[in-house]
């Protein structure tokens, strides 16, 4: 792809350490770190009371309720763990149409959410699709990694059809722990945008699609007899660009945007759609806190 | 429906092939510019959203074939250039003919004239018809013309080249069998119609004088004098005052002009015969004018008198009191005599004239020889039995030859005549002759003579009025000076090899070379001068008389046209095929920007 290593400047990068990423759901980690789990441990938090067994820790014993009630009870604090961020990341050749090209507008986005995550320490995940899962980027824990994550996105090159369901069953068949994952993509897959989804819904992760457009997707300047091209298949097929074709085009492409937006209401996905010619600070500092993906 | 281009086979092959192509073109798939696109998934689906959405959209690919293979279509039939009776007439092949007779220049009350008129009635009738009706155009003076065509520029051409003329006039020669014949004209003219000629007439009656004959005559015994004889003719019904003037240059006076007025009556002539004073030498004009005359080409006639020139003359005789007073009569004459025993042969003179008498060598000068005895150098060889002539005198002679130029030989009595054998060729004729026998021989070589091969006193040519004229020509001839050629309005021949004409103002007349001489165009009477290097000869051009009847009407009781009215479709059914063909590629061009067709 190409795009210079550092791809943020660093006021862009401070503000992006104040961003959090909101996940509706608490998912369990491995190591500390800030995010709320449901395990109970040695946070700050105050979580909950329980009985003193033997063995317990005296420190933990909660002397005033044993003055109110009468028992002993141990205080229970929230453990803070990492949550585990799946980034998946369309790169059928459907995203490097555009100016830019979906992908690399969909890189930056990722790279953003990447930094945001790293800096609060989850665990940051890269997975480039196609009808597969391509060569990903496990795990990466702590801001260090960031110009890790900005030389693999860097490497990523657009090819290949789009079977989010093909590649998302290879995912969800390695047992990953459940957390948040991120698609990015512009949803023209054939085989349907909703297989690929609903996988990773019933794998019980929290769900965020961003939908990345083109203006020559919803917009297409095109006019008189033309071989349209489908950039993936190969395929063609003649048309006429009329205007009243193009506007059947343009009610037709905002009907499939809805039709996304939909499914991923009705299941309680977060969504958001943006457009390639929108600066992508403002979708990463604007437009995804308005859609409360960040906080 | 008929096709005027193709044979029906023809026809049926390029309908076929035409529409083949059509059909081949329309199905070939044409690479249209590539554009990729991220997904042709939401296109198929605005597009089979389009194609099943409504009857017009299933049909636009039809409605397109049908439209180009229309225009095609029309485009090949109208090649092939069907003919419907029913929509433009039954085609018609007409013979149109216009009287190009100089009456045709008659003016109208209108202001026009005939010709005017006659043009417009033609372009009318050409105008007015089918577009598969032929019209072959010709005129009745043999100018003009075309074959039998649709082209109505050639038609048009045609017309813009006729015009009238003193020409002869006759009814082209034709194919007329089946054909339907239109003549225009006044109706003053002579013409042979076929029966079938229906005549569309111009004809207005009008006024006009005209000189109706027009001549110089030579003065008897007054060798140089003319009288000019003319006869004026009022072709009108009421009586004319006609004002005669007459422009004559003479030895006594330069354009000494003659006037006289003439009262003549309707449908009348008058001749008068008016002695020009002194030597005429140069241009004889006559002019009539009258009020309301509305043919001025008719008004003028002219002719051409050369100067005179001093001679030299030995006359070699025994005794002839002809010759002798004939030549002393003659003012430019300075006469010598001489007995055939004194000639010498070293004289310095211009020309000899030897009666009953030849020299052994041919002298150097020209020489008029009456009855000479045999000579090597004179053409033919001398019998030595005399051989009467015919008791009927002459029996042919040539009166365009310079000598016998107003030489009248009717009646010739000549007693007897040296019979000679003549093989006639360029240089040497026998310009007249009593049946076998030649009687004037007239050799035009260096230096020239002429030879009577009767004597003057066993004939009795010398005591006609003709011989002083006679030896007038001869002395003119061989002094080298060009009688002037007379001729009539029209195509004019002159008989000088590539020579230039201009009128007498200067103006250069085009004119065209034809095997030794020359033709000009003169549509009006006047002088006009030839020129070939040294050489010059004047022309006068004269209207013939009895062509100036402008009232005169011969063509009556024929089958009289009135002019057609214009049909709806007066062209061709081709050029509204190729239109109609032009409006749907115009139709199609609008529909297919808009994408209404494919």
């Amino acid at each position: 792809m190409g795009h210079d290593e550092t791809l943020f400047d660093g006021e862009f990068l401070k503000k992006l350490e104040y961003l959090h990423i909101v996940s509706k759901r608490a998912f369990a980690g491995q190591f500390r770190a800030e995010r709320r789990t449901r395990q109970r441990g040695s946070g700050l938090e105050f979580a909950d009371h329980r009985a003193y067994a033997p063995g317990d820790d005296f420190r933990r014993v909660d002397w005033r309720a044993y003055q109110r009630l009468n028992k002993l009870l141990l205080r229970l604090f929230e453990e803070e763990q990492d949550l585990p961020i799946y980034l998946f990341i369309d790169c059928s050749r459907s995203m490097a149409d555009g100016r830019p090209t979906k992908l690399a507008y969909a890189c930056q986005v990722a790279a953003a959410l990447c930094y945001i995550g790293l800096a609060h320490l989850d665990r940051v995940t890269l997975a480039p699709y196609t009808d597969q899962l391509g060569r990903e980027l496990l795990s990466q824990r702590g801001k260090g990694q960031i110009f890790k994550v900005f030389r693999f996105l860097s490497e990523l090159a657009s090819g290949g059809h789009t079977d989010s369901k093909a590649a998302f069953e290879i995912f969800c068949q390695r047992k990953q722990p459940r957390g948040i994952a991120v698609v990015i993509s512009d949803f023209l897959d054939p085989h349907g945008f909703d297989q690929g989804l609903n996988l990773l819904r019933f794998s019980h992760h929290d769900i965020f699609a961003i939908h990345v457009v083109s203006r020559s997707d919803s917009e297409p300047v095109l006019r008189g007899d033309l071989q349209l091209v489908d950039a993936e298949t190969g395929s063609t097929h003649d048309i006429a660009a009329t205007p009243s074709l193009l506007a059947a085009y343009r009610r037709i492409y905002t009907d499939f945007c809805e039709e996304v937006a939909r499914f991923c209401s009705r299941y309680r996905l977060g969504y958001v759609r943006t457009e390639t010619e929108v600066p992508f600070e403002d979708v990463v500092l604007q437009v995804f806190r308005q859609n409360r993906f960040l906080r | 429906m008929t096709f005027l281009a193709l044979a029906p086979w023809q026809v049926g092959l390029l309908i076929a092939l035409t529409a083949g192509a059509v059909i081949a073109l329309f199905f070939l798939k044409l690479r249209h510019p590539r554009v990729a696109v991220a997904s042709l998934l939401l296109w198929e689906r605005v597009l089979q959203d389009r194609e099943y959405r409504s009857l017009l959209e299933r049909l636009r690919r039809l409605i397109s074939l049908l439209l180009a293979l229309t225009i095609a279509l029309l485009i090949a039939l109208a090649i092939a250039r069907p003919e419907a009776g029913a929509l433009t007439g039954e085609p018609r092949e007409v013979v149109l003919v216009l009287d190009t007779s100089i009456t045709m220049a008659a003016r109208t009350a209108d202001g026009q004239s005939r010709w005017r008129h006659a043009r417009e009635a033609a372009a009318r009738l050409i105008d007015g018809a089918g577009g598969a009706d032929r019209f072959l155009l010709a005129d009745t003076s043999g100018r003009v013309e075309t074959a039998m065509t649709t082209d109505r520029a050639v038609l048009d051409a045609a017309l813009d080249a006729m015009r009238p003329s003193g020409d002869r006039l006759a009814f082209p020669q034709v194919e007329v069998d089946g054909r339907e014949v239109i003549v225009v004209s006044d109706g003053t003219a002579a013409l042979d119609l076929p029966r079938t000629a229906r005549v569309l007439s111009v004809f207005e009656p009008a006024d006009n004088v005209a000189i109706a004959d027009f001549e110089l005559v030579a003065r008897t015994g007054e060798p140089g004098a003319y009288d000019v004889r003319l006869t004026v003719a009022n072709h009108s019904r009421d009586l004319k005052e006609i004002e005669l003037v007459i422009d004559a240059e003479t030895d006594v006076g330069i354009d000494a002009t003659l006037r006289e007025t003439l009262r003549v009556a309707g449908r009348d002539v008058v001749t008068r015969t008016i002695p020009l004073n002194g030597a005429p030498n140069g241009l004889i004009r006559a002019r009539v004018t009258a009020e309301g005359d509305a043919l001025a080409v008719d008004d003028e006639a002219v002719d051409y008198l050369p100067p005179l020139q001093d001679v030299e003359v030995t006359l070699v005789t025994a005794g002839n009191e002809f010759l002798e007073t004939v030549l002393m009569l003659d003012p430019r004459v300075d006469l010598e005599v001489v007995h055939p025993d004194a000639y010498r042969g070293d004289e310095e003179v211009d020309f000899y004239v030897f009666d009953e008498f030849a020299p052994q060598a041919q002298p150097t000068q020209p020489a008029l020889l009456f009855r000479p005895p045999g000579r090597a150098w004179l053409a033919g060889s001398d019998a030595s039995q005399p051989l009467r002539a015919s008791e009927t005198g002459v029996t042919r002679w040539d009166e365009t030859h310079p000598i016998l130029q107003f030489v009248s030989m009717i009646d010739l009595q000549i007693a007897d005549a040296r019979h000679l054998e003549f093989r006639t060729d360029a240089t040497t004729r026998v310009v007249a002759a009593a049946d076998q026998t030649p009687l004037i021989v007239a050799h035009a070589g260096v230096p020239k003579w002429v030879m009577a091969t009767f004597a003057l006193d066993q004939s009795d040519f010398a005591m006609r009025p003709s011989f002083p004229m006679f030896m007038q020509n001869v002395l003119t001839w061989f002094s080298g000076e060009a009688r002037p050629v007379r001729r009539v309005v029209g195509t004019v021949d002159v008989p000088l090899a590539d020579a230039t004409v201009a009128t007498l103002d200067g103006t250069v007349v085009p004119a065209r070379p034809r095997l030794g001489s020359t033709l000009f165009e003169a549509p009006a009477p006047g002088l006009y001068v030839a020129s070939a290097g040294a050489a010059q000869v004047h022309v006068a051009v004269n209207l013939p008389g009895g062509l100036s009847d402008v009232n005169g009407m011969t063509l009556t009781g024929r089958e009289s046209l009135e002019l057609p009215p214009g049909r709806w479709l007066s062209s061709e059914l081709w050029t509204y095929l190729l239109a109609l063909a032009l409006a749907l590629a115009a139709l199609e061009w609008w529909t297919y920007h808009r994408r209404l067709t494919v």
